[in-house]
């Protein structure tokens, strides 16, 4: 081996090993983007820096303590095959009826063109002394969104959730689709709700994404399970 | 408005750097024999568990309770406060290695508590799960986490902690007014492939006066998830105890979701909730704590919450029901006497 092979191989295997050390810091580092805003004039955006978990998942939590509410988050999303478990505890520390968005929003490997089935569900949990959870005018008080197209919507409006007397009450909606996909590189997901003063709420729920095989991969299927039935047959 | 603390600092946080020195979380302490993380050793390793089979019910049930209460056969279990780290057990860098374990805003929480004047309420939590031989531990939601005081007067503490195999948030809200109230919300993740099983406790040291007439109030909700598109998720109580119960004093009280309860979520991420309550009337007698304890299974990869309320007020005695009624009608007579006159 000559001296300029040698040369060429040591750049190859440097070049080899910085992107593999770049490959590393980015996947020891897959962000989240989370929004939080009030009525009462509170509105932050922060970057959380997800957590790997065993197998393709991450992990994102942050908490919010303010002397008007406290917010705890904690989503755990696969980016590769699109899905994102939510997880929300709101306290609303105040004697008056807050409204509350929450976002967030997760990074996801880019997909293929054409059909993707959705599933998602949410369920909210209400304590307090005669307090109420509800949507916000006519939007649901929970959505989620493929890059900018918002494909699920779940507790409706006009959404109301009560306690009477000192309690504790649960809702729950499921829903699924399809829609094709066209663009977008992160799965997002959106609360907008009011919840009275002194209660406290906790959401649960989940969406994920599947890619639907396109007509030609079915057809293909198709005639090669045709093709190995004739020939088992034959045998 | 103050905002006292806003993060994520730890998650940005390298992982050695994830506890806090002066934080810490032990086993609970046993009694007899016990190897190095302090289980008894016929008593571990809890597996998942097949209720079909009566004898492995009976097996599993001590095993747990040996586990998860492991001073409950001999004596009450101590006040669960205490930070102090005995690293005996985790040394040289294998706890953040091995656990992963994220202090959510140890350093956030340590700004936070100092922008609040006084120091918050005493409430700690004990946790366990069964794949996780670094637990129980106990640990004092103020310093784990965040608090922050309402406007209301309320005290809310809020926080998260997660290993490789289980992820626990949670946000305790304590008012000791007219009324003691302890609210608990709690998310459970099981990110193992298998069954675990859980125990969460939460302790509010408050002193509750004695009084002839109490009535303690308890309502809870569950909220069960299977996080994938097949399959389906199962929550299961113990065998021989409710899900969730009330404590006085580390001894329950109330309890909801009785035994064998189970709750399950069918088809892709389809979910299932449950509310259940009860009402009782207090013996006469001071406690100084009142506490909320949750055991239960739940199947691998799927999550959970519990959401918890407990609030104990006082029954005005009659003498005193009566001069309320007087106040009241005497009051509607003086506001209609103040209409006419207005009118």
């Amino acid at each position: 081996m000559t001296l300029r092979q040698m040369k060429t191989q040591a750049c190859f295997g440097a070049t080899a090993i910085m992107l593999s050390c770049l490959a590393t810091v980015s996947q020891a580092s897959l962000v989240g983007t989370l929004s939080v805003g009030t009525d009462t004039g509170y509105g932050e955006t922060f970057e959380v820096v997800g957590s790997p978990l065993p197998g393709d998942a991450w992990f994102w939590t942050s908490q919010i303590a303010t002397s008007e509410f406290t917010a705890s988050i904690s989503m755990m999303g696969e980016p590769g095959t699109p899905s994102l478990g939510t997880s929300l505890q709101v306290v609303n520390g105040t004697t008056e009826s807050m409204e509350m968005s929450v976002d967030f929003i997760m990074p996801i490997d880019l997909l293929v063109n054409g059909e993707l089935e959705w599933s998602g569900s949410q369920a909210a949990t209400l304590n307090g002394t005669d307090v109420i959870l509800a949507s916000v005018l006519d939007a649901s008080v929970w959505s989620a969104s493929l890059g900018e197209d918002t494909f699920a919507m779940l507790l409706d409006a006009p959404f109301e959730l009560q306690v009477n007397g000192t309690g504790s009450n649960a809702a729950s909606d499921s829903s699924s689709g399809t829609l094709t996909w066209t663009g977008g590189e992160t799965l997002s997901v959106h609360y907008l709700f009011e919840l009275s003063g002194g209660a406290s709420v906790q959401f649960n729920g989940g969406v994920g994404l599947l890619q639907v095989p396109a007509a030609p991969s079915i057809a293909l299927l198709l005639a090669a399970g045709i093709v190995g039935r004739t020939r088992r047959r034959s045998c | 408005m103050a905002i006292h603390v806003t993060k994520s600092v730890a998650a940005t946080m390298p992982m050695a750097n994830r506890l806090h020195p002066a934080w810490s979380m032990e086993p609970l302490a046993t009694s007899g024999r016990s190897d190095r993380m302090g289980y008894p050793p016929a008593l571990q390793p809890i597996t998942s568990h097949d209720f079909t089979n009566a004898s492995a019910d009976l097996a599993m049930d001590r095993r747990f309770a040996w586990t998860t209460f492991p001073n409950s056969f001999d004596q009450p279990r101590a006040a669960l406060t205490n930070m102090t780290l005995r690293s005996a057990h985790h040394t040289s860098t294998w706890i953040p290695c091995r656990l992963n374990w994220l202090a959510s805003g140890v350093l956030a929480a340590t700004l936070s508590s100092a922008s609040i004047a006084g120091s918050p309420p005493n409430v700690s939590m004990s946790w366990q799960a069964s794949s996780d031989v670094d637990t129980p531990i106990n640990f004092d939601l103020a310093t784990a986490g965040e608090w922050a005081e309402m406007e209301d007067g309320s005290v809310v503490y809020t926080g998260a902690l997660f290993s490789d195999t289980w992820q626990l948030s949670w946000t305790t809200s304590v008012t000791d007014d007219s009324q003691t109230t302890l609210d608990t919300l709690l998310t459970i993740t099981n990110t193992s492939a298998d069954n675990q099983w859980f125990s969460a406790g939460t302790d509010y040291e408050v002193d509750i006066e004695d009084a002839s007439s109490r009535i303690l109030e308890m309502a809870s909700s569950l909220s069960l998830m299977n996080l994938a598109f097949d399959g389906s998720a199962m929550l299961q109580s113990l065998p021989n105890e409710s899900l969730v119960g009330s404590l006085l004093d580390d001894e329950q009280v109330a309890a909801v979701f009785a035994p064998v309860y189970a709750l399950q979520a069918n088809g892709p991420f389809g979910i299932a909730i449950d509310s259940a309550d009860e009402s009782v009337f207090l013996a006469a007698g001071a406690a100084t704590s009142l506490g909320q304890r949750a055991d239960f299974m739940l199947t691998g990869g799927d999550t959970m919450t519990i959401h918890t309320i407990a609030s104990i007020s006082t029954i005005p005695a009659p003498g005193a029901l009566t001069i309320l009624a007087l106040a009241a009608t005497f009051g509607r007579s003086r506001r209609r006497t103040l209409r006419r006159e207005l009118s």
